[in-house]
């Protein structure tokens, strides 16, 4: 199971990395849909997530909520799907 | 026998439409027979889809009217029509006097005459009387790289060969169902037409055709046609498990395929989506750059389905220098893998 920190800490990482003007101290109530604009972003952020939290996330899963939720919302969203198993250990490729 | 390819067809077929352009389409197609707080959940997903700057290519520019069986064949036949016409103004410009056999692949639509016969047709001074014509339907988005694979085996009697491929994919949409593979279908999808000259003789900026290895794995239901509303449909078993059963079998795959770390080469990637493009590239220990051919090919003209890979290859060879070996990936229905390489002479 992933703690919430762990997930906030590497969306952290990916922004301050990606989007240096972007404050990254206060990302969980940013919109995840405003700061990250291009397909190729938003799969790079979530190979990122799978790299750091050591588990597989399902875009199809998570959903709309990657554009439309805040990234403290997406967290709990991926705490919630690692507590029902919904997310896999182990990165796949 | 050796094989050589001569030539790669790569016409540019169809209106560009933006994701905006599309979104916006799609929205008003909606707007008339979609209840509001079903509509809003469908376009959030259909946002999500089309998130960031993306092209593609519509042959049929009116797909989200589309209201009976006639509407999808009528706008697929004319769109095969456009692409063999397109096709054949590059044949026209670099091919051989004539061609012994033609392999037409499509995974979009069926017709009666088949499309090697409405090539030899619209090619006819270019077609063998003697010619075996043959239709390869229904490959997805290997079909083109198993029609090479094909191509390659055929006997040392039949010196050159035509593939053509025709992929309207907007022709498979459909506008009444709310089904999500559906939509997915709809916005990762582009129209587009290739084709390929290979012949047993070298040629000028030719390429050495070198092994083509296939591998299906065990997961046939994974991509599919579905019952649509009135005409097939582009589908998914399971589309919340999509993504993680591809990469299991694309990890699987790529353990059977032999593909080798190499230096120097150039690789072509099917561009299933990001998300594949970028894991593969992970797993394989592709660099960015190395990428970036499928990428780009990605941004501007989306997944046309089996032509994508023929756009991407023909890039390649034109970018390749005398020596340099190229490789491509592609990967759909089946579970179906094929990995092919060519060294540019």
């Amino acid at each position: 199971m992933i703690q919430r920190e762990a997930v906030l800490t590497a969306m952290k990482e990916f922004i301050a990395t990606h989007f240096p003007t972007v404050p990254s101290d206060h990302i969980e109530s940013l919109c995840a849909g405003d700061v990250i604009r291009q397909s190729l972003e938003l799969v790079e952020f979530v190979l990122h997530l799978e790299e750091r939290l050591g588990v597989e996330v399902n875009i199809n899963q998570l959903g709309e909520s990657l554009i439309v939720e805040n990234f403290g919302a997406l967290a709990d969203e991926l705490v919630r799907l690692s507590e029902e198993g919904g997310l896999e250990s182990g990165t796949p490729v | 026998m050796k094989r050589y390819i001569r030539a790669v067809y790569a016409p540019v077929v169809g209106v560009p439409w933006s994701n905006q352009e599309l979104f916006n389409a799609i929205q008003a197609s909606l707007e008339r027979w979609l209840g509001q707080e079903e509509r809003k959940a469908l376009l959030d997903l259909i946002r999500l889809f089309l998130i960031g700057s993306r092209t593609r290519y519509v042959q049929c520019p009116e797909f989200l009217k589309f209201n009976s069986f006639a509407h999808h064949t009528e706008a697929f036949e004319r769109a095969a029509d456009d692409s063999l016409r397109a096709i054949a103004a590059e044949i026209a410009r670099n091919g051989p006097a004539q061609f012994d056999a033609v392999i037409a692949v499509s995974s979009t639509g069926l017709s009666m005459p088949g499309l090697a016969d409405q090539t030899a047709n619209v090619v006819r001074d270019r077609v063998n009387r003697h010619s075996l014509l043959l239709d390869l339907a229904n490959a997805g988005c290997t079909g083109s790289s198993r029609a090479l694979q094909l191509g390659a085996n055929l006997g040392s009697e039949i010196r050159d060969i035509l593939i053509v491929v025709v992929e309207p994919t907007s022709t498979l949409a459909d506008p009444w169902s709310v089904e999500r593979s559906n939509w997915q279908g709809v916005c990762t999808f582009g129209d587009g037409a290739a084709g390929v000259w290979l012949s047993s003789e070298p040629g000028n900026g030719a390429a050495h055709l070198g092994k083509i290895v296939s591998w299906h794995g065990n997961e046939p239901d994974l991509i599919q046609w579905e019952k649509g509303s009135n005409y097939y449909r582009f589908g998914l078993a399971d589309p919340d498990g999509f993504e993680r059963s591809v990469r299991r079998e694309i990890l699987e795959a790529t353990a059977q395929i032999g593909w080798d770390k190499k230096s120097g080469v150039l690789c072509g990637i099917h561009p299933a989506g990001i998300m594949l493009l970028l894991s593969l590239a992970k797993k394989l220990d592709l660099d960015r750059a190395t990428l970036e051919p499928s990428i780009r090919h990605f941004r501007s003209f989306s997944n046309m389905s089996s032509a994508s890979i023929l756009h991407i290859l023909r890039e390649l060879l034109t970018t390749a220098h005398s020596g340099q070996e190229v490789r491509w990936l592609t990967m759909g229905t089946g579970f179906h893998v094929v990995y092919g390489l060519c060294t540019k002479l």
